[in-house]
């Protein structure tokens, strides 16, 4: 296969040799490392394959035995060509074609980002095009190491970048901080406390010692599990004290909703913006500016693939919605509603916590409705504190 | 007796290794048949004799004849020459 295909870049010849002595011949031209191939005995020669430009070592062999040879067939790439060669356009274009390809792959095409929460990837894609991450640059002028560290330092919820480039394709790769909460280690002795204030229903310690009991009232700050036990001998131990204690406890959450509402609202009117983007550069498909005025802009980015290759140039559209900073008054069911939806947010926010009472004021006034919830919970209201020692 | 087997064993050998190294040092043939279809033979000097039926190459002192029948030299390079066709025997002379 590997033979077949340099004999085809090559180019090979087919020839006829008529002569007296045949076996002389090919011994001849075998010592002159004209190799041939595919030698097939006729009624008063034979012919055989050469590559095309050994064909003229032939004729010393041709000569010494007195034998005519005779080109019958020309194959491979040379012979395809050849036909070509004063097409002055068919040569330069090319020549141009190979210049653009080898040029083109010189640049950076595509910049992948990894994907991220929205905020993070806006910040990520600003700082990497003020860092010179963009489709466009020379990929000569692109240091990944340097670059991984300027996205590591300007970009503050990282912990960790890379900038790796794969040919024409930049590809930029993050790992974002991964908050914990502070845990203290089970090895290390703490008690629990509470984190507030109400009244004991259930205890449910795994260990330390037990500081109180169904039905009693704590404050914030209180201790409920200690980890300094002391057993029957008298001595002391300190451990990592554990357990739930729940308590219902009592909270109060107020909203106030104003009947007159300013808020941004759609007038109707809607822009389509449309654009070329080609290695970075952005090619306007529409006449004039900009409009003027407020608009919430949404915009879609297609690029142009082949198979699953994407090419340096998307297609962009953009459409404006133009919005109007408008005022208008809201009923009283709708300000109630909305007051109580802020409420509910917040009571979801407070986590794991059973109600197991709940009471809704409404209170309406001239311009505003205020609704006031009193709600209690039964919820876990331990929290390890680390043991202090002066 | 072990004795005697094992220097016989040992002269095998050395023999063996002799024929070898001759063989890697372009000194002596070495022939490889592929299914009664193809013969390659390394430490090829020339050919003496071409036809349908019968290639005659020679090996130095010696010479090898190739019968059969269709025979066609697929390859040739210095020193070695790959011959196809329907072989009904290789011989030396």
């Amino acid at each position: 296969m590997k033979n077949t295909f340099l004999r085809f870049i090559c180019g090979n010849v087919r020839f006829s040799a008529q002569g007296m002595f045949p076996e002389r011949f090919i011994n001849l031209a075998m010592h002159s490392n004209a190799s041939l191939w595919d030698i097939r005995r006729d009624n008063d020669g034979f012919s055989a394959c050469v590559i095309a430009n050994r064909y003229k070592l032939l004729r010393y062999a041709a000569a010494k035995t007195k034998t005519r040879i005779k080109l019958v067939s020309k194959h491979g790439l040379p012979f395809i060509l050849l036909p070509y060669r004063h097409r002055a356009g068919f040569v330069l274009g090319f020549i141009f074609f190979c210049l653009t390809i080898w040029t083109m792959s010189n640049f950076i095409w595509i910049v992948e980002f990894p994907e991220t929460d929205d905020e993070l990837q806006i910040k990520l894609q600003s700082v990497a095009y003020e860092a010179g991450i963009h489709p466009g640059r020379l990929r000569s002028s692109l240091d990944g190491e340097a670059l991984s560290n300027v996205l590591e330092a300007n970009i503050g919820d990282i912990s960790w970048a890379s900038v790796n480039i794969f040919g024409s394709r930049l590809s930029v790769d993050i790992r974002e901080y991964e908050s914990f909460p502070k845990k203290i280690s089970l090895n290390e002795p703490c008690n629990l406390v509470a984190a507030k204030g109400g009244v004991i229903t259930d205890v449910n310690p795994k260990s330390g010692f037990v500081e109180v009991k169904k039905g009693d009232v704590v404050v914030p700050g209180d201790l409920l599990i200690s980890g300094v036990v002391d057993d029957a001998m008298g001595s002391v131990t300190l451990v990592h004290a554990m357990g739930s204690i729940t308590a219902r406890t009592d909270y109060r959450f107020t909203e106030t909703i104003s009947f007159e509402q300013t808020e941004p609202l759609t007038t109707g009117r809607i822009i389509k913006i449309r654009r070329i983007i080609f290695f970075g550069l952005e090619i306007p498909l529409y006449l004039g500016k900009e409009p003027d005025g407020e608009f919430i802009k949404t915009r879609t980015q297609t690029p142009v693939k082949i198979g699953s290759h994407k090419l340096p140039v998307s297609y962009v559209e953009e459409s404006w919605v133009e919005t109007a900073v408008m005022t208008h008054i809201i009923s009283e069911r709708d300000a109630v509603s909305r007051a109580t939806d802020l409420i509910d947010k917040r009571i979801e926010e407070l986590g794991d916590i059973e109600i197991i009472s709940r009471n809704d004021k409404i209170n309406r006034s001239k311009n505003a409705v205020t609704v006031t919830v009193d709600f209690s919970v039964l919820q876990d209201i331990a929290k390890e504190e680390i043991i202090l020692f002066d | 007796m072990n004795s005697i087997r094992n220097e016989k064993e040992k002269q095998s050998i050395l023999s063996r290794m002799r024929l070898l190294s001759l063989s890697l040092r372009g000194h002596d043939s070495h022939i490889e048949i592929n299914s009664g279809r193809e013969v390659l033979i390394e430490g090829c000097r020339g050919i003496l004799e071409y036809s349908d039926t019968k290639i005659q190459v020679s090996v130095g002192r010696q010479s090898v004849i190739i019968n059969g029948n269709e025979l066609t030299v697929r390859n040739m390079f210095t020193h070695m020459i790959v011959i196809i066709g329907h072989i009904s025997s290789v011989e030396y002379s």
